[in-house]
């Protein structure tokens, strides 16, 4: 009785985990969304929305292609990485962004990884330069919602 | 007697006038901007403890510095740069590499308002009656490609003339040092004469450093020193209580002066940490350079002292909490 009682709570614990990993995941039509309002939330403007998108700890990589050649990478907190969005915003006289098609794979922890291609080409103090990402976006759910919890990007500015 | 009570009248209209005290603001807007009203809601403070301060603005520093010293004023606010030269244990403050953040600068500024440090605050004729944060000093860049404390070398590097700590700092990384003063060293960087300066976030948008730093320049997000602007009093010429309520006045002020620091910082365009990996580096200069500088008499001991006790008591694991080298 008593093993069958434990076999019982084994299987209820085991059932419950699983049932809390499906939950916890991203679905890919989750991820489509989100990445939507990701972009749309950069085209307008809306640091609101791009601060709500963004674990306030999320870890920001970004390996800068440097004009001699080689990569410099530096390691960014959500803020500085949301705060160089808004000055981008304040200073560039226009910009177009561009995006390539998101893609969508899992990581082994089964995160939604999204790695997707953007140009921001802009008008800064009167000069135009051009700014091209490759993202590589981890997203996760922290208390129920969907967040950007890594961003890594090789960026080439020129 | 009629004519005796009007003359008495008289004498008592033109007292408080002839009992005012003259405060030299350095600031670089003048009378305009948020320091200058602070300085006068000071004296608004000062003179319910029966205090007149009449101020006056100095846009050049070094001119408002001279005045003191030449006592044509009772009073000034300075950077606490140049007030080293009126009190070298608070004027070491803002030596290099001092204090990591702004938690920590706000934890020395509460020690120095304490009644046990007051005799420090005291230095011959001078007494230094109140900090303040004005920011950090950061690394501001015309080129990315200046990527390492290594590339600094033999680029041109803007140093305040009074500041002796400067211009060594440009010696040991090997850049050139470019003599120039607040008024000036702005201007020099936006028009290319020079390749790096050290500033405040506060001074960039008002001398519109962006244009400097252009499409392809950079500000490093680290701090080289925590730079204040320090109250400095003849004591002789104020009452005996004045200068600690002014410190405790003046420590009640941090979080209303780190409000406009923090809008400041938040307008900075490519304002990235040092890349990964080079942190300790940066950070192990900058040390270097203040044991160097403090041997060399620039800082004060007994503040360098003070500071690693504050650096130590919040990162109790860095391996400078287990030398002796300050």
């Amino acid at each position: 009785m008593s093993a069958s009682k434990n076999t019982i709570i084994g299987l209820l614990l085991s059932f419950g985990l699983t049932a809390s990993q499906v939950h916890a995941s991203v679905s890919k039509r989750d991820a489509v969304e989100f990445v939507h309002q990701y972009q749309q939330a950069l085209l307008s403007r809306d640091a609101d929305t791009l601060n709500y998108l963004m674990a306030a700890d999320a870890r920001i990589r970004i390996e800068l292609e440097q004009p001699e050649g080689g990569r410099q990478q530096f390691t960014l907190t959500a803020p500085r990485f949301l705060q160089q969005i808004r000055a981008i915003w304040h200073f560039a006289g226009t910009q177009k962004l561009e995006f390539s098609a998101p893609e969508y794979s899992r990581d082994d922890n089964d995160s939604m990884i999204v790695t997707m291609q953007q140009v921001d080409r802009r008008v800064l103090f009167g000069q135009q330069t051009r700014q091209q990402d490759s993202l590589t976006i981890r997203l996760d759910r922290q208390s129920g919602q969907i967040r950007i919890v890594e961003l890594n990007s090789v960026s080439r500015l020129w | 007697m009629k004519r005796y009570r009007w003359r008495l009248l008289w004498l008592l209209a033109l007292a408080p006038m002839t009992m005012a005290q003259s405060l030299c603001v350095f600031s670089v807007q003048g009378t305009q901007g948020e320091l200058y009203g602070q300085m006068k809601d000071f004296a608004l403070v000062a003179h319910g403890w029966g205090v007149e301060l009449e101020l006056k603005a100095f846009v050049d520093e070094r001119i408002a510095a001279e005045d003191f010293k030449a006592d044509q004023c009772d009073a000034a606010l300075l950077t606490g740069i140049r007030a080293r030269a009126f009190n070298p244990f608070a004027g070491s403050v803002d030596a290099i590499g001092g204090l990591p953040d702004y938690e920590a600068l706000h934890t020395l500024i509460t020690l120095l308002a304490r009644p046990e440090l007051a005799p420090r605050m005291r230095h011959g004729a001078y007494e230094v009656a109140g900090i303040m944060p004005l920011g950090a000093a950061y690394i501001f860049l015309n080129d990315r490609g200046i990527s390492s404390i290594e590339k600094m070398a033999g680029k041109r590097l803007a140093v305040f003339e009074h500041d002796p700590a400067q211009i060594a700092m440009a010696k040991r990384i090997g850049a050139q040092p470019v003599s120039s003063d607040v008024s000036n060293f702005a201007g020099k960087f936006n028009n290319g004469v020079v390749d790096v300066i050290a500033a405040p976030a506060v001074a960039y948008m008002p001398l519109e450093l962006y244009r400097g730093i252009g499409a392809n320049g950079v500000v490093v997000d680290m701090p080289v020193a925590q730079l204040t602007f320090q109250l400095l009093l003849r004591h002789q010429r104020f009452p005996a209580d004045f200068a600690a309520r002014s410190r405790q006045y003046f420590l009640d002020l941090f979080d209303q002066a780190m409000q406009v620091v923090r809008a400041s910082e938040s307008e900075i365009l490519f304002f990235f940490p040092p890349p990964d990996g080079d942190g300790p580096r940066y950070r192990q200069l900058l040390q270097d350079s203040r044991i160097a500088l403090t041997e060399q008499g620039y800082y004060d001991p007994q503040m360098m002292r003070l500071m690693k006790r504050v650096r130590c008591s919040r990162s109790p694991n860095q391996a400078e909490c287990s030398d002796e080298r300050e």
